[in-house]
C-alpha cells in the first residue's frame, strides 16, 4: 500500500476561551462552535514557521503554501471525553432547523440549546487614559467557547472542553513539525490570551473508515470524505441540481494578512444530502464534490 | 523534549490583592456597575479578563516608559491628527501591547505579550484559627499548577483538605458558617503546596492553605465576596445623584490571583510594512516590559474604582528558577 495521504486524529483541549468570529462585527461579537481549516492553517503556519526560524524572520507566505499543499485539515468540532471515549458534537440540519449530534446519532441538542452547553459572553470595554475608566461607547459582548461545558442539570462534574479532527499528510511531510506542536493560538483576540489549545495526547493515525466515522480516500491527488454531511463549507456546483439539500449557504468573508479576503458562496457545515457523495478537501480548506462517475485527474 | 525552540515563552505571575478588588470589566462611568461583573460562566467563580488586564497593563507601562498618555488606551488620534499611539518599532509599549493603527496607511499590530484571565488561585476566609487560604482541583488546574491528567478529584466533597505540618489537629474547621471536617491524607496536596511557594507566595498564606472540593470552593468564593453600597456622584453638583446607589461586589482583600503572560519572540514580526521590532528582542525582554506596571497595580490598581481605595494588587516575585536572574526586575 502506498497511499499518497495519511490521515492523523487530533484532539486539543481548550486552554483559555476560543473566539472565531462571524461577519459581521459590531457590539455583539459572533462566534463559531467549530474552528475551520482555513483558521487552523493559519495558526498551524505561524507556529511552524516561528519554531522552525530560531531568530531570523521567517517567511510566512512560502511555508503557508507549502503546508496548504501538503496537509489538509478537517474542522475542528467540540468534544468532551466519557469514560476513555472522546466523542465530538458536529452540526446536522435536519427538518427542525441546525441540530448538533454526538455519540454516533444517540444524542441530539438543538443548536441553541448546544450554544448554551459551550458558549459564553464577556463584556468589553476600551480603557480611557485620561481617567482609567471605560471608554464611552466602546462596551461590546464578545462571544465565545468556553473552557468547560455547562451542564444543563448542574450536577455533573464540569468537564473540559476538546475539539476533535483530523489532518491529512502528502507522503507524511511535515509528520515531525506537527508532532512537535504542542500549543497553538487559534482564532482571535489572542493578546487577551484568547484561543489557546494544547494537544491531549499523540496524533493517532486513522484507518481507513475512521475520519468522524466516514471512509476516506488517500490515493488522490485531494484526500476525499465520503459522506452524505457536509462537515466543512462546500463549494456550490452541479451536483446541487441532482438532489435534495437540508442546509444553509454562506458567503465566506475576512482578512488575510492586514488585506480583505473575499471567499465563495459555500454550504455550511451539517448540510445534509439525500446521497452520500466523496468530497475532496481542497488546498484552501473548501470541501468539493468529486463526481461519482469520473475519477479525479491527478 | 523538542530541542527546537519555542516561538513563545509563557510567564506565571501572581498577586495578593491588598484593597478589596472589584471584578468588573474595568469601567467606572458604565454607571450600573453591579451589571458588569464578570464570572467564568461554568465555574460561576469571579475573574478578571485578560482584556481588562492588558488595558490596564498597557496604560501602567506607558506611564512607566513616559508614553502616557499617547501610547496608552485605544489609540487614536484627535480629529486634528495629533495623539494616538505612536506605533514606532523602538515604542516599548506599542511594540509590546500592539498598536491601533500603522504610519501611513499600513495596518495595526497586535502586539507580542498575551494576557490570560486573572483567575482566583487562594481565597482568604476567616475560621477560627483565623484566616484560612482556600482552593480546589479546579482553580488548580486553570492555573497550571497542577496539569489535569494529574489532578484526579478529592477522595470526599465535604472536607477541607489540610497538609500534616504544623495543621492543628482538629477535627473540624469553620469557614464562615460552614462547618467541616478536617483531614490531611491528600497526597498531592504536600507537592501542590510547594508549587504554590515557588510562585512567592508568602509563608502566612501558605501555612494556612486548605483545599475543598470544586463545588464546595464556588459555593464559599460566592458567600464570601465583599458587598459593598456605593453612591455615584454627580460631577455638576458634586453631590450623590438622586436614586443612584448601586451595589457591587469585590474580591476580599488577601485574595490571590493567577496569570500568565504568554511573550511572543519580537524577531517574528515586522512593523509598519517591514520594520524590524527595536524596543524589545525576545521573549524574556517583553515580559520585563509588561512588569514595569507592576508597581503601578500596588498603587494605583486595577478595576477601576481606585479613588474609593480598591483595586491595589500586588505582584508577587515568582522564586522558579527559569524565570530568576530576569534584568530589569522591578525593586520593591
Ligand atoms: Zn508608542
Amino acid at each position: 500500500m502506498n497511499m499518497t495521504w495519511t490521515a492523523l486524529r487530533w484532539v486539543w483541549r481548550l486552554e483559555a476561551p476560543l473566539f472565531v468570529g462571524i461577519p459581521p462585527a459590531g457590539a455583539l461579537n459572533r462566534c463559531r462552535p467549530y474552528v475551520p481549516a482555513r483558521t487552523l492553517w493559519g495558526a498551524v503556519t505561524a507556529e511552524i514557521s516561528r519554531s522552525s526560524n530560531g531568530d531570523s524572520f521567517p517567511d510566512y507566505r512560502k511555508r503557508g503554501e507549502e503546508i496548504r499543499e501538503q496537509c489538509r485539515f478537517t474542522y475542528l468540532f467540540p468534544a468532551e471525553k466519557r469514560g476513555d471515549k472522546v466523542l465530538a458534537w458536529r452540526p446536522l440540519f435536519r427538518k427542525k432547523g441546525l441540530q448538533w449530534c454526538c455519540n454516533g446519532g444517540e444524542e441530539y441538542l438543538s443548536d441553541r440549546d448546544f450554544r448554551r452547553r459551550l458558549m459564553g459572553s464577556r463584556p468589553g470595554t476600551a480603557i480611557a487614559p485620561e481617567s482609567y475608566s471605560a471608554s464611552e461607547g466602546t462596551l461590546r459582548e464578545t462571544e465565545c467557547i468556553n473552557p468547560w461545558w455547562r451542564d444543563s442539570n448542574c450536577q455533573e462534574e464540569t468537564s473540559a472542553v476538546l475539539l476533535l479532527g483530523y489532518v491529512f499528510l502528502r507522503k507524511n511531510g511535515f509528520r515531525s513539525q506537527l508532532d512537535n506542536i504542542d500549543t497553538l493560538f487559534v482564532g482571535g483576540d489572542t493578546r487577551y490570551g484568547h484561543g489557546r489549545i494544547s494537544r491531549v495526547g499523540g496524533h493517532k493515525e486513522a484507518g481507513d473508515v475512521s475520519v468522524f466515522g466516514k471512509p476516506i480516500h488517500r490515493d488522490r491527488e485531494n484526500p476525499g470524505i465520503q459522506s452524505d454531511i457536509i462537515w466543512g463549507h462546500a463549494l456550490e456546483g452541479d451536483w446541487q441540481k441532482k438532489q435534495m439539500i437540508q442546509g444553509e449557504q454562506e458567503l465566506l468573508g475576512g482578512w488575510n494578512q492586514g488585506s480583505p479576503w473575499r471567499g465563495k458562496l459555500t454550504w455550511a457545515p451539517g448540510t445534509f444530502l439525500t446521497e452520500s457523495a466523496v468530497w475532496s478537501i481542497e488546498k484552501d480548506g473548501y470541501w468539493k464534490h468529486q463526481d461519482k462517475n469520473r475519477r479525479e485527474r491527478k | 523534549m523538542s530541542a527546537e525552540p519555542r516561538s513563545y515563552e509563557t510567564f506565571s505571575f501572581s498577586g495578593v490583592a491588598l484593597d478589596p478588588i472589584h471584578v468588573g470589566t474595568g469601567g467606572t462611568r458604565l454607571g450600573r456597575v453591579d451589571n458588569t461583573i464578570v464570572r467564568d460562566p461554568v465555574t460561576r467563580i469571579p475573574k478578571i479578563p485578560g482584556s481588562s488586564i492588558a488595558g490596564v497593563m498597557r496604560a501602567y507601562t506607558a506611564m512607566a516608559k513616559e508614553k502616557y498618555p499617547n501610547c496608552a488606551g485605544l489609540g487614536q488620534p484627535e480629529r486634528d491628527g495629533a495623539g494616538g499611539h505612536c506605533g514606532s518599532a523602538d515604542c516599548p509599549v506599542c511594540t509590546v501591547f500592539g498598536f491601533a493603527k500603522g504610519i501611513g496607511s499600513s495596518g495595526g499590530f497586535a502586539g507580542l505579550a498575551a494576557f490570560s484571565d486573572m483567575h482566583v488561585l487562594l481565597f482568604p476566609v476567616a475560621s477560627q484559627l483565623g484566616p484560612q487560604w482556600i482552593t480546589c482541583p479546579m482553580a488548580l488546574r486553570q492555573t497550571g499548577i497542577a496539569k489535569p491528567s494529574e489532578l484526579g478529584d478529592l477522595p470526599e466533597q465535604q472536607v477541607l483538605y489540610r497538609k500534616t505540618d504544623g495543621a492543628e489537629a482538629l477535627p473540624s474547621l469553620n469557614l464562615g458558617w460552614l462547618f467541616l471536617q478536617v483531614k490531611t491524607d491528600w497526597q498531592p496536596l504536600e507537592e501542590i503546596a510547594q508549587k504554590i511557594e515557588e510562585l512567592g507566595i508568602p509563608g502566612y498564606i501558605t501555612s494556612r492553605l486548605g483545599v475543598v472540593s470544586d463545588k464546595l470552593f464556588t459555593h464559599i468564593v460566592n458567600s464570601n465576596l465583599e458587598v459593598r453600597t456605593s453612591v455615584a456622584i454627580d460631577p455638576a453638583t458634586g453631590a450623590a445623584k438622586k436614586r443612584a446607589l448601586f451595589t457591587y461586589e469585590a474580591l476580599p482583600r488577601g485574595t490571590v490571583l493567577f496569570w500568565e503572560v504568554t511573550c511572543r519572540n519580537p524577531k517574528h514580526f515586522k512593523i509598519n510594512g517591514g520594520n524590524k521590532v527595536e524596543a524589545v528582542g525576545s521573549p524574556g525582554g517583553v515580559r520585563d516590559v509588561v512588569t514595569k506596571a507592576h508597581p503601578y497595580l500596588e498603587h494605583l490598581g486595577i478595576g477601576g474604582m481606585g479613588s474609593r481605595g480598591m483595586g491595589r494588587l500586588r505582584v508577587l516575585e515568582t522564586t522558579k528558577p527559569d524565570d530568576a536572574d530576569k534584568s530589569g526586575k522591578e525593586d520593591k
